[in-house]
């Protein structure tokens, strides 16, 4: 008996010993002779503490305020605990990367003894719930400013980001007519009219950025399968008529798209052209089986797509565009149409294409000239191939006005098997260009890739960002072209809101070094031409939030650096002029901005930046008189002003479990009939699962 | 006069034991999460979830028979337990394996937990073979 009542101990005992640790027993000892951190005087401690307030909070929770007309009256405890009241959420555009220990920084938010103050029950205004945590660890109960949200519909529309214009599937939008709802798909006007319903739009919120490491993802993949091959199906409970009757997945059918009806446009018709008086519908290529265009869909009716598959240069979308915008029109049925059975520009109502050339990061753009921008190739390379393309349709007044087609051009090189194309659809329903539209990078909050809204006037600016053309828009920082440091109004130097990136590029120096006399001065240019380069030279602003519409003047941040604070530039000449070093000079720009989550809502983020700043660090510098060039390195980072520093968590439970004394030798030496009767035990088993 | 017992056991041997026996428990508590965690996101196949929970108890079995027939034997200076120990580790490997290589959906974490389980199965094999033929050796002939 006493060997199968070890090997239950035994079984017992793995268990237990994996969840208890030997040292746990050593840190019990000494937390036993701590007697004032023990969990029963804490308890006994904060009952006292209770005992001071005539209306006792409940559980964990305190509910800080009543309601807005009689204040919670509590009265003042006599025992004063040393402890520190919540801090003060002050932002200061000096403490950028550090904000969040002005929020959640636990040396400042904790207090040794106390749970909460005086203070903070008699002045707190707001009707919320304070929840405070209880630490475990170093005898510290942590007081966390996180102030629950509440469950409220804000007005806000999430989606409503282009100005005066209605956006496309946007519910809420007031822009849009109930005509133009009537084209969404996922727009019901009925309901849309019935207050809050409206404001149940939030297509962008699924993008948001995840920061986690895929180390666990890795760890809990399936690496193998061994199913076999083949189940036990039954066939002859298959019913083929059954299929027929039964609802069905939707399915892309090409063949549904290509018959023409005398219509006006809906939500996912195929866009209709007029070649030669018949009627075809306009596709683009898609990858099939492999990642080669090998198939094609149809542009789709206000579908917004994205495509981008592999090619080879002959089968390039461009040639095959070229060729169709000069012997089509884009047709659109008009009340006119059904008078008549001609299909004709007569009776349809005809657009046609226009074609512009731009440059890779689309900053220069121009119309399409033939004798300019037409593609050719010679023996090494090939001009003005375009692997980026965007179709914009503008549809006004239930009809397409405009089909844009823009190239974004740059040169290849020929012996290039296959490249990579990209196709984007997009819809515009105004009668202007989207690129006079004014966009807003979020309502009211930033949404995450979109870019920061700035404002270069010294005043007015949310007037400035709505009426002025000229000025910069959007936030935009040094850009890498070629390996040179570039800067200019282009979509890919706008600073993305929530993409922390660093870049690098190589500034020249378009002079000798010896162009004057005095060392210092050349050294003081380069730095001024680089503080140029990279915006610090002229006073700029950005929205705190993605809507500037909603700013007040303080919601316009100024762009605070460091500059000021570094060590002056001087130069010196070296070898006899042939080199040039400077001292303490400009080299590195960091970018550091800190947003907060400000939404009351739990369904959607509304994210707020609540400073900025740009850090510069120097270096010293040498240049020679065939080389002079230096590396700049840009930093870009999004700082969440939410999220804790460093995370504390509760300590493991304390077991006072010990093993028994005999764990390690169990056997003693007089157990000779025990040992008999084990051995034969575990030889019966042995057999026993032999034989089986 | 009292007789002075010659001592064989062997301590590398009680270190790999000891260690095993927490090793075992860990894996028994990992591989039942794991199967939780399994037959809740992936479907099995018929009876294959419930052969393998099988399987599973099997080995946990044979695997405290074994270790306690290890620990036993090496600490009383005894063959015989020792050579069960060792026969019964045939079996252990052999479930073992069967986790590594043939159920169902082996999970990456499953291979790093079988391979170490493995590992240990080796090295006492090893050492308990070892410490056999140490007492073989110095066993005394009345």
């Amino acid at each position: 008996m006493r060997v199968i009542t070890y090997l239950g101990f035994t079984l017992l005992s793995i268990l237990i010993q994996f969840s208890v640790m030997d040292y746990i027993q050593d840190k019990m000892k000494l937390e036993e002779e701590q007697t004032d951190l023990n969990v029963a005087s804490r308890k006994k401690r904060f009952d006292e503490m209770l005992k001071s307030f005539k209306q006792k909070p409940h559980a964990l929770y305190y509910r800080t305020h009543i309601d807005s007309k009689g204040a919670l009256k509590l009265t003042p405890s006599t025992i004063t605990y040393s402890n520190i009241s919540v801090p003060v959420t002050e932002i200061s555009t000096m403490i950028t990367n550090t904000i969040i220990e002005e929020f959640y920084d636990e040396n400042t938010s904790t207090t040794e003894e106390a749970f909460t103050t005086e203070t903070q029950y008699t002045t707190t205004e707001i009707d919320n719930i304070t929840e405070i945590t209880f630490y475990d660890k170093k005898n510290k109960s942590i007081v966390k400013p996180d102030i629950p949200k509440i469950n409220l519909r804000s007005k806000n529309c999430g989606c409503d980001l282009l100005y005066k214009v209605c956006d496309i599937s946007c519910c809420c939008d007031n822009d849009c007519t109930d005509k133009d709802k009537k084209l969404f798909s996922n727009c019901n006007i009925s309901n849309s009219n019935k207050g809050e319903s409206q404001y149940l739009c939030y297509p962008f919120e699924i993008s948001r950025r995840v920061d986690k490491t895929d180390l666990f993802d890795n760890l809990f993949c399936i690496v193998k399968t061994n199913i076999p091959d083949k189940r036990n199906l039954n066939y002859d409970k298959y019913d083929v008529s059954a299929a027929d009757t039964a609802f069905k997945w939707h399915k892309n059918d090409i063949s549904s798209h290509t018959e023409f009806e005398r219509k006006p446009y809906a939500y996912g018709d195929t866009i209709w052209v007029l070649k030669e008086n018949s009627i075809w519908y306009i596709d683009m290529p898609s990858p099939t089986v492999n990642n080669y265009c090998s198939g094609r869909r149809p542009i789709l009716f206000l579908k917004e797509q994205s495509i981008a598959c592999s090619v080879h240069l002959k089968d390039l979308e461009m040639l095959q565009i070229f060729k169709t915008s000069q012997e089509s029109y884009c047709i659109s049925v008009t009340e006119k149409s059904f008078e008549s059975s001609a299909l004709n520009c007569s009776s349809l109502h005809c657009t046609n294409w226009t074609i512009i050339i731009c440059d890779e990061d689309g900053s220069k753009c121009a119309d399409y000239n033939k004798t300019i921008h037409e593609p050719f190739c010679n023996e090494s390379y090939c001009t003005n191939i375009a692997l980026h393309l965007e179709y914009t349709f503008y549809y006004y007044d239930s009809k397409i006005t405009n089909v844009t087609i823009k190239f974004f051009v740059k040169n290849i090189q020929n012996h290039i098997p296959f490249m990579t194309q990209v196709i984007d659809v997009r819809f515009v329903m105004a009668n202007i260009s989207i690129d006079q539209i004014i966009k807003v990078s979020g309502n009211p909050g930033y949404i995450y890739g979109l870019p920061i809204i700035s404002s270069t006037a010294e005043g007015n600016h949310t007037i400035n960002f709505l009426n002025s053309t000229l000025t910069k828009k959007y936030l935009t920082q040094i850009n890498n072209n070629g390996g040179l440091c570039v800067t200019f109004n282009g979509t890919n130097n706008f600073v993305k809101f929530g993409i922390n990136k660093r870049l690098k590029c190589r500034y020249f120096y378009n002079k000798p070094i010896w162009s004057k006399s005095n060392s210092t001065d050349v050294c003081e240019e380069i730095e001024s031409n680089i503080k140029r380069l990279a915006g610090l030279s002229e006073t700029i602003f950005i929205s705190a939030l993605g809507n500037p519409m909603k700013n007040k003047e303080s919601d316009w941040l100024l762009i605070k650096n460091n500059v000021e604070e570094k060590d002056f530039t001087y130069g010196q000449f070296l070898a006899k002029n042939s080199r040039l070093r400077c001292y303490n000079l400009i080299v590195r720009f960091s970018y550091l901005f800190t947003f907060a989550d400000v939404s009351e809502v739990f369904t959607k983020r509304e994210d707020k930046i609540i400073a900025v700043k740009i850090e510069v660090a120097t270096q010293n510098v040498t240049f020679s008189t065939d080389d002079v060039s230096t590396v700049l390195t840009i930093d870009t980072n999004f700082i969440d002003g939410t999220k804790p520093k460093a995370y504390e968590y509760a300590g493991g439970p304390h077991l006072n479990i010990h093993l028994p004394n005999d764990f390690f030798y169990p056997f003693p030496s007089n157990a000779n009939c025990s040992s008999k009767l084990s051995v034969s035990l575990i030889l019966c088993i042995t057999i026993y699962y032999q034989i089986k | 006069m009292s007789k002075v017992a010659n001592v064989n056991s062997s301590l590398a041997y009680e270190i790999l034991l000891y260690l095993n026996s927490f090793y075992l428990g860990m894996f028994f508590v990992c591989e039942v999460a794991m199967g939780i965690l399994k037959a809740i996101n992936v479907s099995y196949p018929e009876n294959a979830l419930l052969t393998e929970a099988g399987i599973f108890s099997a080995l946990c079995l044979v695997e405290v028979i074994r270790i306690f027939l290890g620990r036993r034997g090496n600490l009383a200076s005894k063959k015989i337990p020792v050579f069960f120990s060792v026969v019964l580790t045939i079996p252990s490997a052999v479930g073992v394996c069967y986790f590594l290589i043939y159920q169902t959906y082996i999970l990456r974490l499953e291979y790093i937990w079988c391979a170490v389980m493995l590992m240990f199965h080796a090295l006492e094999l090893a050492f308990a073979i070892l410490f056999i033929f140490t007492v073989c050796k110095n066993q005394q002939f009345d």
